[in-house]
């Protein structure tokens, strides 16, 4: 009796310790991303130095993204037409174009091709960082003289933040194609691929797309900087360079919603 | 920027510990400008951790860790062309950059710093993989090497900074006997052209006996005794007299 009692103040104190450590491990997380973006950011002017690094770098995300962007973005606006027209049942299937092109160029794009990015691009560049650390690569760079923000992140800001919109402007493309071929196949849907460009065109402003694709800078050097930092963090052993891995991409997601929203609510302002 | 003078290291009362484990517990240690120390200890005594600290790269719990007087962690965050002598270091498990080749390696630190370029840093470079016998490997990766490839390419990338002081953690570890006796060689040579001062962390006293003026035992986080190297036959100490006579060297 005294046992299982004992075993509940425990739990309760288990619970509480737990949720505890997750928001301080966070507030570190984020203070210490703080700190090297801050470095990155003083690191501007090796920029010209770090070229050949940062192609090389957009290279990479480019061709490890491409493929699977164009898939998602394929689907997801086959998607939004079908699951639109559907809900418009009984009223005008007029708006199609104009609800596909702002959901996929304001939201969709961004915050997919954000998605897809952390699971490819900021894994891989946090599983590189905690390994080039449990190896003491890190260490050797810095016996060498050679900064890790200038050498190893910068370059891989840089081209995340550059990289992203390209890749947004693209799924957003391939979206609305996608949409349109979902329009013209359809039997569903009763509006002719040429109205669905007409009121797409109608509604769409460029300014939207420019959003967007202002989304994914900050989307990108988000996720550059949270990766690289998680990567970082590792220590000693093997198993803390999947964790760091893992770890990215979950921090990343978390991020880039809240500054999905942030973007969103500031943008409405004016 | 040779220095006339050399570079002494001290480490004075120093202790580190992970965690709640102690692994140096008041470590005094003096390696004189010019001098090459060796250490030598039991697996797990914190010979690596000595190494780390003098390079700067971790900061003793308490204690000092100087290099001429400046604590090596204010040395090490000093920028590479500001440095008041030059400091390299060979790690254990060698540290080569995987996503350069052995070349580029190699190069790293006369390119990033802008100390040599073209034909000139292509010599500096061949040079000092020539003195590790590794030059037909320059376009390799370190993936593709073995394991005394590798160390061989981390030590070419240390000699090739030209620095003041060098630190070995586990020189020979993975070479054959006939390459440890070159390595000794080549330490030998670059020590009496410049007076350089060399710590170097090892197991093999073959070696040791060839390199160091000095050994050191490092025994339950303290320098527990060291010796000239012409007096290590000699010397009574229990635990030394152990790890000589396991190396059958008397
Ligand atoms: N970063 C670290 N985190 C936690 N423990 C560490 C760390 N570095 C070293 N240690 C611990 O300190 C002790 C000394 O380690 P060190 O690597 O210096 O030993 P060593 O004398 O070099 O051994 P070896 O001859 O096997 O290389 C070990 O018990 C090790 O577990
Ligand atoms: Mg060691």
């Amino acid at each position: 009796m005294q046992a299982t009692e004992r075993l509940e103040v425990k739990n309760s104190q288990g619970l509480l310790t737990s949720i505890g450590r997750s928001v301080l491990y966070g507030l570190e997380i984020l203070g210490q991303s703080v700190d090297w973006a801050l470095r990155t950011l003083g690191s501007f002017r090796e920029i010209p130095k770090r070229a050949g690094l940062i192609l090389d770098e957009m290279v990479r995300i480019g061709t490890s993204s491409l493929f699977i962007s164009s898939f998602l973005a394929f689907f997801i606006g086959m998607v939004l037409v079908v699951q639109t027209a559907d809900q418009l049942e009984g009223y005008s299937q007029e708006v199609l174009g104009s609800i596909v092109g702002l959901a996929m160029t304001k939201e969709l794009g961004p915050v997919l091709m954000a998605f897809l990015l952390a699971g490819r691009a900021g894994s891989a560049m946090a599983a590189e960082l905690a390994t080039m650390q449990v190896y003491e690569e890190i260490a050797a760079l810095r016996t060498l003289d050679v900064s890790v923000e200038s050498y190893l992140i910068l370059p891989k800001f840089i081209a995340t933040a550059l990289t992203l919109p390209l890749l947004i402007l693209y799924a957003d493309i391939i979206g609305i194609l996608a949409g349109a071929f979902a329009v013209a196949i359809d039997p569903a849907i009763h509006v002719s691929v040429n109205a669905y460009f007409h009121n797409l065109q109608a509604y769409l402003k460029f300014s939207d797309i420019i959003i967007g694709m202002a989304k994914g800078l900050v989307f990108g050097a988000v996720t550059a900087i949270l990766s690289c930092t998680i990567g970082l963090r590792a220590r000693r052993g093997t198993e803390e360079i999947s964790s760091a891995t893992t770890s990215a991409v979950v921090w990343s997601f978390i991020t880039v919603t809240v500054f999905d929203y942030i973007i969103a609510r500031v943008v409405l302002i004016f | 920027m040779q220095l006339k003078e050399g570079v002494r290291i001290e480490l004075k009362h120093v202790t580190k510990a992970y965690g709640d484990k102690p692994v140096l517990k008041g470590l005094n240690l003096g390696v004189e400008a010019g001098e090459t120390l060796v250490v030598i200890g039991k697996s797990g005594q914190g010979k690596s951790v000595l190494l780390r600290l003098s390079a700067g790269l971790e900061r003793p719990d308490s204690g000092e860790v100087l290099l001429n007087g400046i604590p090596a962690d204010t040395y090490r965050n000093i920028s590479a062309q500001k440095k008041p002598f030059r400091m390299a270091m060979v790690f254990q498990g060698s540290a080569l950059l995987n996503s350069l080749s052995v070349f580029e390696n190699v190069a790293l630190y006369l390119k990033e710093h802008g100390m040599a370029k073209g034909d000139n840093l292509d010599r500096l470079v061949m040079d000092a993989l020539t003195s590790v016998e590794l030059e037909h490997a320059r376009d390799l990766y370190p993936t593709e090497l073995s394991g005394g490839m590798r160390k061989r390419a981390a030590i070419a990338r240390a000699l090739a900074t030209r620095p003041d002081v060098l630190l070995f953690d586990e020189p020979t570890a993975e070479l054959d006997p006939l390459l440890s006796a070159e390595l000794a060689e080549v330490i030998q040579k670059i020590q009496s052209a410049h007076k350089m001062t060399i710590v170097v962390v090892t197991h093999n006293l073959v070696f040791a006996r060839q390199v160091a003026d000095r050994i050191a035992l490092l025994e339950d986080g303290r320098i527990a005794c060291s010796v000239k190297v012409g007096e290590l036959l000699n010397a009574e100490y229990p635990p030394l007299r152990a790890f000589i006579e396991a190396a059958a060297l008397a």
